[in-house]
């Protein structure tokens, strides 16, 4: 055992480390960095005012008195609030205001230095904080739609609960792809300096308003596109594009899942790199 | 001579934030083994040159040198030392046990984490606390709590950025036995920076002073104490017979000890005589045949001021 602080102490600790060293010494790290990222999100409480913004469509449900909103049965409910509202108008706000707490928030807070002064490698830093994000933001937008579902068949008819238990597993499943997708997007653009969080709330105006709608009929390399193409598959007779005009036929389940797959791989990577090098000034 | 004697070295280190200079061509180097004092008033760069030896932020030119190797690419180095923010940051959910175990796992095994989280808890003063959210710290246990962090894995280079804000007196000297035993006992070496002089020449065994992103003096606190007391000084004398006072000054002394003389009558019948002076310690032994020979009456001599901006100005214009 080497005397602490000793010149063969201090010659041990700079060694550079091979990839099997690596591993064994980062991956506790990465391990402890993923459960305080993910305490932040929880104790941040951020997530709580994005539930509460969600529950809107309940309130307007609850007050007009047409509990199903127009639609037919449970399911069909379910799916447009689902589908047409909460995917459509919050989601992306979610993804923005949820991530908040692990990056613009800790930035302005100081909080970052207290984890970038540890020996913890950036880019292992930046991956853990995004795999936090992921579940935090996947759980909660899981959340949302039991909410939805368990409230629309108790408004309507219990008797089908378990019967269509299906399509809430197919939100779940569209949630992971759409979680994917945007939740590291959001994290890193606000964790883009001082004007971050800016950034992120115009990203936030412009992706689903302006970009995504605005090209829809044409272009093919707009995330929501291809999410709405997964949809168009995961969903079935649930959900279909016939609201969206000249949508993009010749789009397929695999171009839009590579598609997706790439787009959550290039904030990964991108802000493993970019963290390696930014300054925390 | 030891491979590791000179710990960390800035060599003509330059920094800007937009068109703000906040460190300018500074230079100094840390010994190992000691306590330096690293001292300068608010906005001197000294928190800039404290974030560029930890590796958060990159030298515009100069380099940086931390345990030979460059702080900002080198992850190795964070194993060696221990930061002291000056900020408040800490996951505030967490208990001081839980909080100081879970930063102890990016350093030892779970186990050990504990034992040490529960003995530097102990060694703050805050044993008591360990089970209690740092939500509800006071100001002064949170300081203690920034300190135990950096403690807890017992670095070769501590780097405190105003650690001592917000600590009263007694606190602060158990303090500084407490770092002064981590110095000894672990081989340590620690960086303090503060704008306060009397919070680190009773600690320190060198000291680096910083004025507008220069450094511009380092030595022991002896010595900065002697250069100090070499600047100019103003001191006021609160007396009911002060124009005899100031009489008696301006009669019997000459320009080299005081420079200017000023009376002044307060609105409650007290008199204050305020002196300039450019050489304090001739003018107290002139200040004291003056009262002692006229028996005169003195209710406060009072320094305006430690004379630490005064040198600071004439190290730097001169």
């Amino acid at each position: 055992m080497l005397e602490l602080n000793s010149e063969e102490y201090i010659d041990d600790k700079l060694k550079s480390l091979d990839l099997n060293q690596t591993l064994d010494d980062q991956s506790p790290k990465w391990l402890m960095n993923y459960k305080l990222s993910f305490m932040t999100l929880i104790s941040g409480r951020k997530w709580f005012i994005f539930l509460l913004i969600s529950m809107f469509p309940i309130l307007i449900s609850v007050l007009s008195g047409t509990y199903l909103l127009g639609s037919d049965t449970p399911r069909a409910a379910f799916m447009d609030v689902f589908m047409g509202i909460f995917y459509l108008l919050l989601f992306g706000w979610g993804a923005l205001v949820v991530s908040l707490p692990l990056s613009a928030d800790e930035i302005s807070d100081n909080m970052m230095d207290l984890y970038i002064v540890r020996p913890i490698r950036r880019d292992v830093f930046w991956s853990s904080r995004w795999l936090a994000n992921f579940t935090g933001l996947f759980l909660l937008n899981d959340l949302i739609a039991t909410i939805y579902y368990v409230y629309f068949h108790a408004v309507d008819d219990m008797s089908t609960i378990f019967s269509d238990l299906d399509v809430l597993v197919e939100a779940f499943l569209f949630m992971f792809f759409a979680t994917l997708t945007y939740g590291g997007l959001y994290l890193f653009v606000c964790s883009l300096g001082d004007k971050g969080f800016t950034l992120g709330v115009m990203l936030a105006i412009f992706e689903p308003y302006f970009l995504s709608l605005l090209f829809l009929d044409s272009s093919k390399y707009i995330p929501r596109n291809n999410l709405l193409r997964l949809a168009d598959k995961i969903y079935g007779s649930d959900f279909t594009l016939d609201g969206f005009n000249n949508f993009p036929k010749s789009l397929d389940m695999a171009w839009a899942l590579s598609y997706v797959g790439i787009f959550a791989l290039i904030f990964l990577i991108g802000g493993a790199l970019y963290y390696r090098r930014r300054e925390f000034s | 001579m030891s491979k590791y004697s000179t710990i960390a070295e800035l060599q003509n280190v330059t920094k800007s934030f937009g068109e703000v200079v906040a460190v300018s061509d500074a230079s100094f180097t840390i010994e190992k083994g000691k306590i330096v004092g690293f001292l300068g008033p608010n906005g001197s760069g000294k928190t800039t040159s404290i974030r560029m030896l930890l590796g958060l932020l990159r030298p515009q030119s100069g380099y940086v040198n931390l345990f030979g190797v460059n702080p900002f690419t080198h992850n190795g180095v964070k194993y060696l030392i221990g930061y002291i923010p000056e900020e408040n940051a800490f996951p505030k959910w967490l208990t001081a046990q839980k909080y100081l175990e879970s930063l102890g796992r990016f350093y030892m095994p779970k186990e050990e984490s504990r034992v040490r989280a529960t003995e530097v808890l102990e060694q703050v003063g805050l044993d008591h606390v360990a089970n209690k959210r740092i939500l509800q710290f006071s100001k002064g246990m949170r300081q203690r709590i920034k300190i135990a962090q950096a403690l807890l894995h017992r670095p070769a280079l501590v780097i405190g950025d105003e650690p001592f804000n917000g600590l009263d007196p007694l606190v602060r000297r158990d303090m500084f036995e407490l770092i002064k035993s981590y110095q000894k006992d672990y081989h340590m070496t620690f960086l303090i920076s503060s704008h306060i002089l009397f919070e680190v020449d009773r600690l320190a065994n060198n000291i680096v002073l910083l004025y507008k992103g220069r450094t511009i003096a380092q030595g022991t606190p002896h010595r900065i104490r002697e250069m100090i007391q070499d600047q100019p000084h103003e001191i006021q004398i609160s007396s009911p017979v002060a124009r005899q006072i100031s009489s008696k000054l301006v009669e019997l002394t000459s320009d080299s000890i005081i420079s200017s003389v000023a009376f002044t009558q307060s609105g409650v019948g007290e008199s204050v005589v305020t002196v300039d002076t450019l050489d304090p310690r001739a003018f107290y032994h002139l200040l004291t045949d003056v009262i002692v020979d006229n028996d005169f009456r003195i209710h406060e001599i009072r320094a305006v001021g430690e004379g630490l901006e005064n040198l600071f100005k004439s190290l730097t214009v001169g």
